[in-house]
């Protein structure tokens, strides 16, 4: 995983507790190196991009530049917030939710 | 006779992880769930990798194809000894060493909304049974096959590697004599080697068997013809809790074969997917979970994907037409799906599709007509089938009628890429009907 994206995902992740945060970091993780490798260069370069953009903003938290990118007309553009959220968003009711089936 | 079953992915000790959990699509799913077919819109899909494939992680749902499917298959394809009737036989059989039954006693409330919102439409609707096992207190165990099959194949000989990946098959002078593979071992150490063998059957998937066949030098044919059943899902919120935690059995059928409506999975983190284009998505889900079941409409799209092995990539790249009339189809599913939720009770409905309004009301859901196009709907399936296809007609398919692929002999695929088309309902017992004819076959023939 990519700094940047490792920034994402901590950007994201709503829970405070640091266990949790970590296990989100880890499956997240997980999940974007295993993934399809035609579609991880995609993620890849994309994270870059946004990286870049950080660089040139330098805000506090990605969420904003996240929102403007999902926002966009391009839709690779649009899934790269969708992806990582749709993670995070998983990885952290199953990993900090309450007990499910 | 000696078989070796090779399988990429692990052993993984059945029951020891939860259905449809995260700690299951970490050991379980190829790429960890995160799978998609290239396209506009794109589609995510989900396959097994581990020893038992995608029967570890499905919902072991068991439906026959139509009738006039079946037969639309054997005719246009030009498919010998495939009919209804050798079909059901076929599944007969498969059915006295994998338990197939309805859930005794009543079904969970999230799955019996789907029959009360049929029955108030005048629809028909059904209950499917699963390959499960009922214990006395009715606790199901899913049947699949590290539970049944394999160990019934080890117990009479057979012997399965895991965590054994063939990158290739040795074809020589128009024979297949074996494959080559790579062994990771428990401490992470990986030995490639080759394994000899008179007859290889191909059993990876319809995304894996066209992808192996085309590494090995076999394109012509194969992994053109790939098919999905394209879904879109939808959140349904009631007033009373409807017991989430496992997939409805009961499915709408008054739209079968073309259009699928049924329920998924839903515990929290599948809620949240579906209600992901909510800014509360994770509270929402977690929060009011036990009173929200996601439910899907899928269809039998118009034409197929492919699968292509690209050199230097590990993984294939798959990509899947979607058409305007697909789009229309679904979104006519989900408008369907949507009446029958609120005749059953529900008081809201949250579309799967980026910007949709929730409806509460008939009347709400005429605005899912103008919401799902391409740029906002979320698509995604979980069967993938017809990479290869079977036909006596060698124009029509690489593959005979009984899955032994032409022009190499001891070759052969036995799984769902084999199927013609998409059948329009769950696969699971089309595949094992279909695979359990063709190793007869294979049998009868050595």
């Amino acid at each position: 995983m990519l700094s940047v994206e490792r920034r994402v995902v901590a950007d994201l992740t709503e829970s405070a507790d640091p266990a949790v945060r970590a296990a989100v970091a880890g499956w997240c993780e997980r999940s974007l190196d295993d993934m399809p490798d035609g579609l991880r260069l995609g993620v890849k370069a994309e994270s870059l991009l946004l990286s870049a953009a950080a660089l040139v903003a330098r805000p506090s938290d990605l969420r904003p530049l996240l929102t403007w990118m999902a926002r966009s007309p391009i839709g690779v553009v649009r899934a790269y917030p969708r992806l990582v959220r749709s993670l995070v968003v998983f990885g952290e009711l199953e990993l900090a939710g309450p007990a499910a089936p | 006779m000696d078989v070796l079953v090779v399988e990429e992915g692990p052993w993984i000790e059945p029951g020891s992880v939860a259905p449809f959990s995260l700690a299951e699509m970490d050991l379980a799913y190829r790429h960890h769930g995160s799978s998609a077919a290239m396209g506009n819109p794109p589609i995510a899909y989900a396959e097994g990798r581990c020893v038992g494939g995608s029967t570890e992680i499905n919902s072991g749902l068991w439906a026959h194809p139509a009738d006039e499917v079946v037969r639309g298959w054997a005719s246009a394809f030009a498919i010998d000894e495939l009919t209804p009737e050798v079909l059901a036989d076929h599944a007969a059989q498969i059915e006295t060493w994998v338990p197939v039954h309805t859930v005794p006693g009543p079904a969970p409330a999230a799955s019996v909304v789907l029959a009360r919102g049929a029955d108030a439409l005048g629809w028909r609707s059904t209950e499917l049974p699963r390959a499960f096992a009922y214990d006395h207190r009715g606790r199901g165990t899913k049947q699949s096959m590290s539970r049944t099959l394999l160990p019934a194949a080890m117990a009479a000989g057979a012997r399965v590697e895991a965590e054994t990946r063939v990158t290739r098959l040795l074809l020589d002078r128009g024979r297949a004599r074996g494959a080559a593979v790579v062994t990771t071992h428990p401490d992470g150490r990986r030995e490639r080697r080759t394994i000899e063998a008179d007859v290889v059957v191909c059993c990876a998937g319809a995304v894996q068997t066209p992808a192996l066949l085309q590494r090995s030098g076999l394109r012509r044919g194969v992994g053109s013809g790939l098919r999905m059943h394209p879904t879109l899902k939808v959140v349904a919120r009631f007033p009373e809790a409807v017991d989430p935690g496992d997939v409805p059995m009961h499915r709408i059928t008054e739209f079968s074969p073309g259009l699928a409506i049924g329920g998924s999975a839903s515990r929290p983190g599948h809620v949240a997917l579906a209600l992901l284009d909510r800014s509360a998505a994770g509270a929402e889900a977690r929060d009011d979970w036990d009173h929200l079941a996601v439910y899907y409409a899928a269809i039998r799209s118009d034409r197929p994907g492919r699968v292509r092995a690209l050199p230097g990539l590990r993984a294939p790249l798959v990509t899947y037409p979607v058409t305007d009339a697909d789009l229309s189809r679904l979104t006519r599913g989900l408008v369907l799906l949507g009446e029958a939720l609120l005749a059953a009770g529900a008081v809201e409905l949250i579309p799967a599709v980026e910007g949709a309004p929730s409806a509460r009301s008939v009347a709400d859901l005429h605005h899912w007509w103008d919401a799902v196009d391409r740029r906002r709907a979320s698509l995604m399936t979980v069967h993938l089938t017809s990479s290869i296809g079977m036909s006596e007609d060698p124009r029509r398919s690489r593959a005979d009628s009984f899955g032994a692929i032409r022009g190499v002999a001891g070759l052969r695929v036995n799984d769902a890429s084999l199927l013609p088309d998409a059948p329009g309902v769950n696969p699971q017992a089309t595949v094992m009907a279909i695979a359990h004819r063709n190793a007869q076959n294979l049998l009868s023939t050595r």
